[in-house]
């Protein structure tokens, strides 16, 4: 399917060439990754709990429709 | 101890050719090296944002733009932009900037400059100000060549471009463009190239 992006032509689905070296590169990462988190050097960002597992779903959907999403939240996990 | 790979982010997006899959899934399959440790003080819910968010950082910064890494740091500031420093990608690309020793220029809204500077950013613009781009690129005097587009969408093709040297530079892109200023390049990253697999990317709103 043809659409567009930003006025541009862009093919979906996208075709990704595989990469070896992109696969070498993420198992660096990751280990960096790692190191960087054991470091406690990585700040994450406030994110809001959503409850009932699935069935929480559709009130996260609500909740993001309502623009409140982006709203800085007082604490990590509330 | 928790191990966190691509599929525990905000898409629940695993390897699109992967079997068993399943975006809430509470346990799942996944090549053990694609995974990173996760603290045993950071609960999944905050684990959770970090797959896709830190893979398409360490992608921009330094399987495109090849920059030094925070394991071995840049001992002279380069300057690079990060457009959109509160977005998802934004919010890690700026403190991976940051942490590789690279000095950080950014835009967010108004609200979220304290939040972006927090993060490393040495400068924050506001991005929605015209005059953002000139500014920018005054303060970098005219020699900007890496910038990172966490939005890809909209003005962002030009504004980032119009920050950028007049000699050229990168622009990495989070989805595909190709900017109008002549001499600029962009890089399109896709974090699911990290399996090392010819694969199909489908931008979820556009299929």
């Amino acid at each position: 399917m043809l659409t567009h992006v930003n006025a541009q032509d862009v093919e979906v689905p996208m075709k990704i060439k595989g990469d070896r070296s992109h696969y070498d590169n993420a198992i660096f990462y990751n280990s960096m990754i790692t190191q960087l988190l054991a470091k406690n050097l990585i700040k994450f960002s406030a994110v809001k709990r959503i409850p009932r597992g699935l069935a929480g779903v559709e009130d996260g959907f609500a909740y993001m429709i309502s623009g409140k999403v982006g709203v800085l939240l007082p604490a990590a996990v509330s | 101890m928790g191990y966190i790979g691509p599929v525990a982010n905000s898409k629940g997006i695993l390897s699109t050719d992967t079997s068993p899959n399943g975006a809430f899934a509470e346990y799942l399959v996944i090549d053990p090296a694609l995974v990173f440790t996760l603290p045993d003080d950071v609960p999944f819910e905050i684990g959770a944002q970090l797959g896709v968010s830190c893979y398409a950082a360490c992608q921009a910064l330094y399987q495109t733009l090849h920059l030094p890494t925070p394991l071995d740091p840049a001992t002279e500031p380069i300057d690079i932009l990060i457009w959109a420093g509160s977005s998802s990608s934004g919010h890690y690309a700026v403190q991976f900037a940051n942490l590789s020793g690279l000095r950080v220029v950014s835009t967010a809204s108004p609200r979220n400059f304290d939040l972006v500077r927090s993060l490393g950013a040495v400068e924050v613009f506001d991005y929605a100000d015209s005059r953002t781009p000139k500014k920018i690129h005054t303060s970098t005097g005219g020699k900007l060549t890496h910038a990172v587009d966490c939005i890809s969408d909209g003005m962002t093709p030009a504004q980032v471009s119009n920050c950028l040297s007049k000699d050229g530079g990168t622009i990495v892109t989070l989805l595909p463009y190709e900017s109008r200023k002549k001499g600029i390049k962009t890089e399109l990253i896709v974090v699911y190239s990290m399996w090392g697999e010819v694969s199909d990317f489908c931008h979820a709103q556009r299929c």
